[in-house]
């Protein structure tokens, strides 16, 4: 076990342990929001940097680190609100402001700071992409890899390769866990639309409503190697289908 | 010792009560749309009550990609991680019951997770229609 101290409370973890989640064990809230438990560690929002002191170091010397990422170590001291660490917060969340102007996330978390309006010019066109990355990692997970950063430097976004969404299966993770709502899609209970893709929808057989996507159903069958007439029917229907099941039973 | 929700349909008076306790303990609101159990109701004063059967092999952990669906813990229930679901609902489009379902309200997937051991659907049933039973260690029902 490893034994530190965050904001003057001590605290025990695990090695290998992140500084994040041993200030969560604490209850003391550091901000994150490219950090996510179900998905690889990116450390791209710097958000969650705070000041560390190792055992050793005198007591002028102290860094910053990325606390998503750095793990815990014996008798460290951890700073979350340092003079320095608000500094750099607010710095950050500035350049976030200049970069997505429209954001109303972004705005939010300016206001927590006492931050009214960015003193870097707008980014002109801007959207509403931090480029936290957690889309295309998510993606990642769900095991499609269908998106990506694309390009580099101040040209760097979030996107399908070449234009075009082969791989998407239309299963909506990125825009369900894009944290700015940067992700746009529509879905009129006949098709589905995202990443310029049109994505056919399964019909539940008993009512009609369109639940999965032809793809979805054909990738998970694939994948997981389940029967497809777990996907005939909406969970509405499979309830009821239950419910019918638990009837015949018990008369 | 495991413990299971055991559901008798033909005492079930289809008052929903369950659904009531269930949003209240998960949405702390009165909310019986938002439950995770759900009455399908059959006639007057007659419903079935559904919820997870906590299957032995069960369909939604199999699928989860991120390991959000834990397997069986000590009491036999399979537990949601809500912070490590990336919302991707392969559970919700496997779970060949239809018991675990997307929140349209929170935006999350949510199951029974027998409310950590005091399943309040149970608690409030008047007619014990639901009831929560010790299970013997090779024994499963629902």
């Amino acid at each position: 076990m490893i034994k530190l101290t965050i904001d003057g409370k001590s605290v025990e973890v695990s090695k290998g342990t992140t500084v994040l989640a041993a200030a969560k064990k604490l209850g003391i809230k550091i901000p994150a929001v490219c950090a996510h438990a179900g998905i690889d560690t990116f450390s791209a929002c710097r958000l969650c940097t705070v000041e560390i002191r190792k055992k050793g170091w005198t007591d002028d010397y102290s860094k910053m680190i990325a606390s998503c990422a750095f793990p815990a170590e014996d008798e460290m001291q951890v700073f979350t609100a340092s003079e320095g660490v608000i500094k750099i917060r607010k710095t950050l969340i500035d350049l976030l402001m200049a970069r997505c102007p429209d954001s109303e996330v972004v705005k939010g978390w300016a206001l927590e700071y006492g931050l009214l309006k960015t003193s870097y010019e707008n980014r002109k066109p801007a959207d509403k992409c931090i480029l936290c990355a957690t889309c295309t990692r998510v993606c990642e997970k769900v095991g499609t890899c269908a998106i990506s950063t694309n390009q580099r430097g101040t040209t760097k976004r979030v996107g399908i390769p070449f234009g075009e969404a082969t791989d998407c299966i239309g299963c909506l993770s990125c825009a369900l866990n894009c944290p700015t709502g940067h992700i746009k899609y529509t879905d009129d209970g006949q098709t589905r639309k995202i990443w310029n893709k049109t994505f056919e929808m399964k019909k539940c057989t008993e009512c009609g409503k369109a639940h999965v996507t032809v793809d979805q159903v054909a990738y998970y069958v694939k994948k997981h190697s389940m029967p497809e007439e777990h996907f005939l029917i909406c969970d509405d229907c499979k309830q009821k289908r239950t419910a019918d099941t638990f009837a015949s039973i018990s008369s | 010792m495991k413990k299971l929700l055991a559901v008798t349909p033909s005492k079930c008076i289809d008052c929903k009560k369950c659904q009531v306790a269930c949003s209240f303990k998960h949405h702390e609101s009165f909310e019986p749309e938002r439950a995770r159990i759900k009455v399908q109701t059959k006639g007057e004063e007659d419903g079935i009550p559904v919820v997870c059967l906590q299957c032995e092999e069960a369909a939604c952990l199999s699928v989860c990609p991120t390991g959000a669906l834990q397997p069986h813990n000590a009491e036999g229930v399979i537990e949601l991680d809500e912070e490590k679901c990336i919302r991707c609902r392969a559970c919700v489009a496997a779970c060949p019951f239809g018991n675990i379902t997307y929140e349209n309200t929170s935006n999350k997937v949510q199951k029974c997770d027998l409310c950590k051991g005091e399943p309040m659907c149970a608690v409030f049933c008047p007619t014990g229609a639901i009831a929560y039973i010790d299970v013997p260690d090779e024994g499963h029902n629902v």
